[in-house]
């Protein structure tokens, strides 16, 4: 074993070993011959004649000692760099394909690994740090929140953890910055939550445990555009929910937790509480002690699940918990089918950004047949060939990832200034090593698998018919690879094309879609009620809406206990008399002017009226959709349900009316089964939908003119209420289709880059053929062939290419869609129309691209084609 | 005209010869090309295109081992020689000739 290493190592440092050896024997038969009586030039000479080729016998044996890899590869590089140089257009092709496929894919991994693959920036020795979790009944896959008596019973595991801190998320926190109330975002953190994180506040100080004084902690981009980054903002007071708090610090600039966007820090002081098992409220946070591992904390937590139940027998039995560390969180609460698209798209690209450079490398590989006969004849092995062809295609692999960076740099620029531009001060998505890896493995690959075409190819039985011949003959089987080749790419960009299209689709769709209102002139008030006044709520929103009609511009005035569009989120529990099978319909709040006030027609049974309220007998409405689900038939009218609600669920409901569908889970979907409660009689067992209504209200001015009447309307009848957003309806459903725009925009450059590749492809391969068919194309000039017949001729041989990739991509975008649609909701079977737009658009880029080499045809002059070789 | 070419039959002796050759004491590669045509009565001729491979393949299995020397005529060359197992080998080969050309005797004797 070591004997054949130690040789090698040998040869390895006397290269010239074998050489030498050589040389001494020709030495010696020259001497030989001098002693028969030659004189002593032609004795050389004689020698030499004897001797044979030095080179093949030394390359042989050097074949034998060699470190391959090593002596052999810069020999390769060298000549590879030349090669490179000769054929330039050709090369490039394949450079700029990889570059741009690698470029596009490095952008979109740099996005995934930042947002999801990597702690979040400033957390110290992340790997230690954990999140619990309590998994809802039958939902083990889901996360939620855990109640404050688990917590409590974590914290007392000390020999686990070193520490276990809790962060709640407030609703419906209102900040007075200056004279009215603002809604802010805000969270409440026990006083260890910094130290746990090994974070230290940018200024001022943390929360000191056990502290009561009323103080908050501010973010840095508050402090920021509030405060200017003044350093006197320590201090000041503000109002917060009717509270005048002291700031006694200030966050790091990258801080962030479970979410962004954070304005304002409370204290949390659990031990002052006494919330049950059920409140299921606090997120947190536990650092491992060293030495603990992760399944040594997980098997800890069934015997915590049993501590807490023994303890508070109330608890709902089946709900379990759960640990998980702190990035596997972060992606289990990822949104998937987005990203998997846009994985999806760019992974295309990028293969037909390989297709590209395995038909150059083919090419390549056919004009020098005659060379790689030549070297194969004298002496060169098998091996040695394909590893030129390889040294040549890692060369263009690495040009390629080198002019990558540029590309990847591009597409993030674009990508953060259109869709993530909150982002970066969040997420850390400065690359890291494994970015670099990334894009070293992936052209390293590509460098490989499209060596391995031409490479594959070769046989030395071609070599020897390929000496015979000349190069004017092309061997048919690998410029049909090429072909094959081509075809592929075309299909897979239509397949691209036509996946966008379908997303485009999708968004002009939903601009015609009547959401089943009137959205004319109607405003939106979005409020958030804290959880301590929803004794109140109903009061409340009683109030405003009787304040706001009077209002200047105010035709009238409703309300619905969820957001516009999205009550289908809400969704509650029903029993119906004579159905066995679960009913859940959404369930939504509403005064009586709210149908009236968005002009949602009633089509059976009667209207709501004020004197549906707690006295009068339980009505509800319900919508189409849910008529025909559960009554399919007959008239729902006068029959009766029942809300599975603690303390109602005996109460039977009779149904009143039925009014027309609105889309209420989004513009996407179809509209859902709803149920319309009136406010005054909504379950109080709810109570908690309530603290977030809508105010809708039907102008006949323009929202900018009533935004500051209705902030002191309701700043009148509750001073610090914040007022969430004031938007017109119409501008919501925009918004809506916007962010369906943006994902069938999102594509464009890469559908474009798509294109481009194919374009290149369909180029190549003709450009190739015509200057192979340089001879063959001459004679037939000669002869008399039109030059115009010539050029239909290159032209339709492109025209051919792009046809049958495109017949292939549009059975392959077809099979695509149809499975996606399946998977992906919002994902619109392509229409026809879309097929067709994309069919011509290949078969015209196709028609572009051959254009070029066609048009070279114009300027062979035959007498020069039939000498050419 | 006629004249078959024993190249090919001796290629796959060529190690067993080197072997036997070395067998005496070293020698380097010019020597051993003689000294089988001298040998061999110039009936068999050693090409140097076989016979440096041969040499160097030897050396890699173990059977030879080379060292730079000086000859009669002060030219540097590499000489080689037989290693404990070329020894074993040279007897392996031996064997395997006489057997194999036994039975190619046999066949044109009976056929």
């Amino acid at each position: 074993m070591f004997r054949k290493l130690r040789l090698r190592l040998r040869a390895l440092f006397h290269r010239n070993d074998i050489g030498d050896e050589l040389r001494s024997h020709l030495e010696q038969l020259t001497d030989e011959l001098m002693a028969q009586g030659l004189p002593p030039q032609e004795a050389q000479i004689a020698a030499r004649r004897q001797f044979g080729n030095t080179a093949g016998i030394g390359e042989q044996s050097r074949d034998l000692f060699s470190f391959r890899l090593l002596e052999d590869c810069a020999r390769d590089l060298h000549y590879a760099v030349r090669m490179l140089r000769k054929t330039s257009l050709l090369s490039m092709v394949a450079i700029i394909s990889l570059a741009l496929g690698i470029g596009v894919n490095t952008a979109v991994w740099i996005i995934y690994n930042g947002a999801l693959l990597r702690p979040p920036p400033l957390y110290h020795d992340s790997a230690r740090l954990v999140t619990i979790w309590e998994t809802p009944p039958q939902e083990p896959g889901r996360l939620r929140p855990v109640a404050a008596p688990v917590e409590e019973a974590l914290r007392q595991n000390t020999d686990i953890f070193g520490g276990v801190a809790a962060v709640r998320v407030l609703s419906g926190v209102s900040a007075r910055f200056e004279s009215y109330p603002e809604a802010v975002s805000a969270k409440s953190i026990t006083s260890n939550l910094l130290p746990l994180l090994g974070v230290e506040p940018r200024l001022g100080r943390n929360f000191r445990e056990g502290e009561t004084d009323a103080t908050v902690v501010l973010s840095h981009r508050l402090w920021k555009t509030r405060y200017d980054s003044s350093e006197d903002a320590l201090g000041q007071t503000i109002v917060i929910g009717g509270v005048a708090r002291t700031v006694i610090g200030v966050m790091p600039e990258r801080f962030w937790f479970a979410d962004t966007g954070t304005a304002l820090w409370l204290p949390l002081r659990l031990d002052a509480e006494h919330s049950g098992p059920e409140q299921r409220d606090l997120l947190t946070v536990a650092r491992l002690l060293p030495g603990v591992t992760i399944e040594q904390a997980r098997s800890r937590m069934e015997g915590i699940l049993a501590q807490v139940s023994g303890r508070y027998p109330e608890r709902n039995p089946d709900w379990g918990i759960r640990l998980e560390d702190l990035i596997g969180a972060r992606r289990l609460q990822a949104d998937s089918p987005g990203v998997l698209l846009v994985a999806g798209g760019v992974c295309l690209v990028l293969l037909i950004a390989c297709v590209n450079v395995a038909s150059v490398m083919v090419g390549r590989s056919i004009g020098r047949e005659k060379e790689t006969a030549v070297r194969a004849a004298l002496g060169a092995g098998r091996l040695r060939l394909v590893s030129q062809f390889f040294t040549e295609s890692l060369l263009i692999a690495a040009a390629g990832a080198i002019l990558a960076v540029p590309v990847t740099w591009a597409m993030l620029a674009f990508l953060f200034s259109r869709f993530l531009a909150d982002f970066p001060i969040f997420y850390d998505f400065t690359p890291d090593f494994r970015v670099i890896a990334f894009i070293a493995g992936i052209a390293l690959l590509t460098g490989i698998v499209s060596g391995l075409a031409p490479a594959l190819s070769q046989s030395k039985a071609d070599a020897g018919r390929a000496l015979q011949q000349s190069s004017r003959t092309i061997t048919p089987h690998r410029q049909r690879l090429r072909r094959v080749l081509v075809v592929l790419e075309v299909g897979l960009t239509l397949t691209l094309i036509v996946a966008a299209g379908a997303g485009w689709e999708s968004y002009r769709e939903l601009m015609v879609r009547d959401p089943g209102f009137d959205t004319r002139n109607l405003l939106s008030v979005r409020l958030t009620i804290p959880a301590e006044k929803s004794a109140g709520a109903t009061a409340f929103t009683e109030e405003s809406l009787r304040q706001l009609r009077t209002a200047h511009g105010v035709l009238s005035a409703g309300a619905i206990g969820a957001p516009p569009f999205w009550e289908g989120r809400m969704q509650c529990p029903v029993r119906i008399p004579g159905h066995t099978d679960a009913v859940v319909p959404a369930c939504s709040a509403v005064n009586p002017d709210y149908f009236h006030t968005l002009g949602i027609p009633l089509l059976r049974g009667r209207a709501i009226s004020p004197q549906d309220d707690e006295q009068a007998a339980q009505a509800v409405w319900i919508n189409e959709s849910m008529a025909r689900r559960f009554w399919p038939g007959e008239d729902p009218v006068g029959q009766y349900l029942a809300l599975e609600a603690e303390g109602d669920a005996d109460r039977l409901r009779q149904i009143a009316g039925i009014v027309r569908n609105t889309h209420n889970r989004g513009i996407m979907h179809d509209p859902i089964p709803a149920l319309y409660i009136p406010l005054q009689q909504y379950p109080a067992a709810w109570s908690d939908s309530l603290l977030r209504p809508t105010i809708m209200l039907r102008t006949a001015v323009s929202a900018d003119q009533l935004a500051p009447d209705i902030r002191s309307i309701i700043a009148r009848i509750e001073p610090d209420q914040a007022v969430g957003n004031i938007a017109p309806v119409a501008s919501i459903l925009q918004t809506a289709a916007d962010e369906v725009l943006a994902s069938a925009v999102i594509p464009m450059p890469v559908i474009a880059i798509g294109l481009l590749l194919s374009a290149l492809g369909v180029y190549g391969v003709l450009a190739f053929a015509v200057s192979q068919r340089t001879h063959e194309i001459g004679i037939r000039i000669a002869l008399g062939a039109s030059r115009g017949s010539l050029i239909k001729l290159i032209l339709g041989e492109g025209l051919r290419l792009a046809g049958i990739g495109t017949a292939f991509g549009i059975v392959a975008a077809f099979a695509l869609t149809r499975t996606l649609s399946g998977l992906i909701v919002p994902f619109e079977s392509a229409q026809t129309a879309v097929f067709v737009t994309a069919a011509f658009l290949l078969l015209a880029v196709g028609a572009v691209a051959s254009y070029f080499p066609a048009r070279r045809v114009l300027r062979i002059h035959p007498s020069d084609a039939l000498r050419h070789e | 005209m006629g004249k078959s070419n024993p190249g090919e039959l001796l290629q796959g002796t060529l190690p067993l010869l080197v072997l036997r050759i070395l067998y005496p004491g070293p020698n380097h590669g010019f020597a051993i090309a003689r000294r089988i045509q001298a040998l061999s009565k110039d009936v068999l001729r050693a090409e140097e295109g076989s016979l440096y491979p041969a040499l160097h393949k030897m050396e890699l299995e173990g059977w030879i081992e080379s060292e730079w020397g000086v000859t009669e005529n002060n030219r540097r060359a590499k000489y080689y020689r037989l290693t404990a197992r070329g020894r074993k080998q040279l007897k392996h080969e031996t064997e395997r000739w006489h057997s194999i050309s036994g039975a190619i005797e046999t066949i044109l004797m009976e056929a």
